[in-house]
């Protein structure tokens, strides 16, 4: 089995926040299943993945040459992919208006085309926030918004925050 | 009969005999107490005459002993009067050569006293002099002093009132400006959140979705700009 775990495959799946988040917990679930029913891994992931993503995690393991049927080697894969998944970078915009379908593809258009390497989005809404936005990455912040406009405060302040 | 007259004559000689002999045992007790009662009586007679023998000798001896005291005590009157005389005459002298000595020691201890009166009265003299002139001198010393010190107090006093005028001032005035700073943040607060209000009841819902999309997309070029996304 490989160490390392090449997510390309599955960005369908990572795109968001809250897609993570769904990925996780079936994750979760898998492994919480195998121990418990000791049933092989096919069985698990038809019955308790959803579809593509049980498709999409057999393959993943193929090309890790990983064998699910295994228990032991399915635990460590199926960790491996998890703990890969929650340190991917998530790049959370808090938008004052909840965010259109328009405007999520347009954030994820710019978001492929300026960032280097896989980002996953994070939208939340603040309506204190009145438009623009809030962005939040890697542990730093800065707020574009109207409200800070207004306060008149300089914008280009640096307020590091946790995510 | 012959029988019985011999028998009554046997039984009176034997009457007779009994009697006899008890009179002759009465007689023998009788004459040994008498003999008795003589020895005592002269033994009693030679007694008195060994005390009066004594008595007479004793009176004797007590004559002769008054005779010798009463010579004795007039030799003694005798020595004692002359003794007295010579006592008092040695003892008028004494006290006649002690009165005269007395005299001179009187005289010449007056003297003394007056000299020492004196030259104590000098030396009071002269320390009373030297302890008025050693007062004045201390006393304006001190004044000096302390006219000296009550003036440097007087002047730290008043530098350090107005140090601390100074201080409470500007302590006043710290106060004010922070009192009014807090003021006017709490407007400025207060005017923000009703800007914000206004802003967000005016704007909110009707901000056009191009105008939302344009201004969140400049707000991930600014972040670029500034490096937010570089790792």
């Amino acid at each position: 089995m490989k160490e390392i775990v090449n997510l390309t495959s599955m960005t369908n799946y990572l795109q968001t926040k809250y897609n993570i988040n769904g990925v996780v917990s079936s994750l979760d679930k898998i492994l919480a299943e195998m121990f418990k029913r000791k049933k092989p891994m096919n069985e698990i992931l038809e019955r308790d993945a959803p579809y593509p993503l049980s498709e999409d995690l057999k393959k993943l393991a193929k090309e890790h040459d990983a064998n699910i049927e295994n228990d032991i080697e399915a635990d460590k894969f199926f960790g491996a992919v998890r703990k890969s998944i929650l340190s991917l970078p998530i790049l959370t915009v808090t938008t004052g208006v909840p965010p259109t379908l328009e405007v999520i593809k347009e954030i994820n258009s710019w978001v492929i085309a300026n960032i280097k390497g896989f980002v996953a989005l994070d939208f939340i809404t603040d309506r204190s926030l009145i438009a623009g936005a809030k962005i939040d990455f890697n542990g730093k912040s800065r707020d574009y918004s109207v409200r800070k406009e207004t306060t008149g405060v300089a914008t280009t302040e640096n307020t590091d925050v946790n995510i | 009969m012959p029988a019985q007259s011999l028998i009554s004559i046997l039984t009176t000689i034997l009457g007779f005999a009994l009697l006899s002999g008890l009179v002759l045992l009465v007689y023998r007790l009788v004459s040994r107490e008498r003999s008795l009662a003589r020895a005592e009586k002269k033994t009693l007679s030679h007694y008195q005459e060994i005390i009066d023998k004594a008595n007479k000798q004793a009176a004797e001896m007590l004559e002769k002993a008054v005779k010798t005291s009463e010579g004795l005590i007039s030799q003694t009157e005798l020595t004692n009067g002359t003794v007295a005389a010579d006592l008092d005459k040695i003892f008028r002298e004494m006290a006649e050569k002690h009165i005269k000595s007395m005299g001179n020691e009187v005289v010449t201890f007056k003297k003394e006293y007056e000299d020492k009166i004196m030259e104590m009265q000098q030396a009071v003299d002269q320390n009373t002099k030297f302890v008025i002139q050693n007062t004045q001198y201390n006393l304006n010393k001190n004044l000096e002093a302390f006219t000296k010190a009550m003036m440097d107090k007087t002047s730290t006093s008043s530098e350090a009132l107005e140090a601390k005028t100074k201080e409470l001032l500007a302590k006043a005035e710290a106060e004010v400006t922070a009192y009014k700073e807090a003021e006017v943040a709490k407007v400025d607060k207060a005017i923000s959140v009703l800007v914000q209000k206004t802003y967000q009841s005016l704007l909110g819902e009707n901000i056009p979705p191009e105008i939302n999309k344009d201004l969140i997309l400049k707000a991930l070029e600014k972040s670029k700009k500034e490096g937010l996304f570089d790792f």
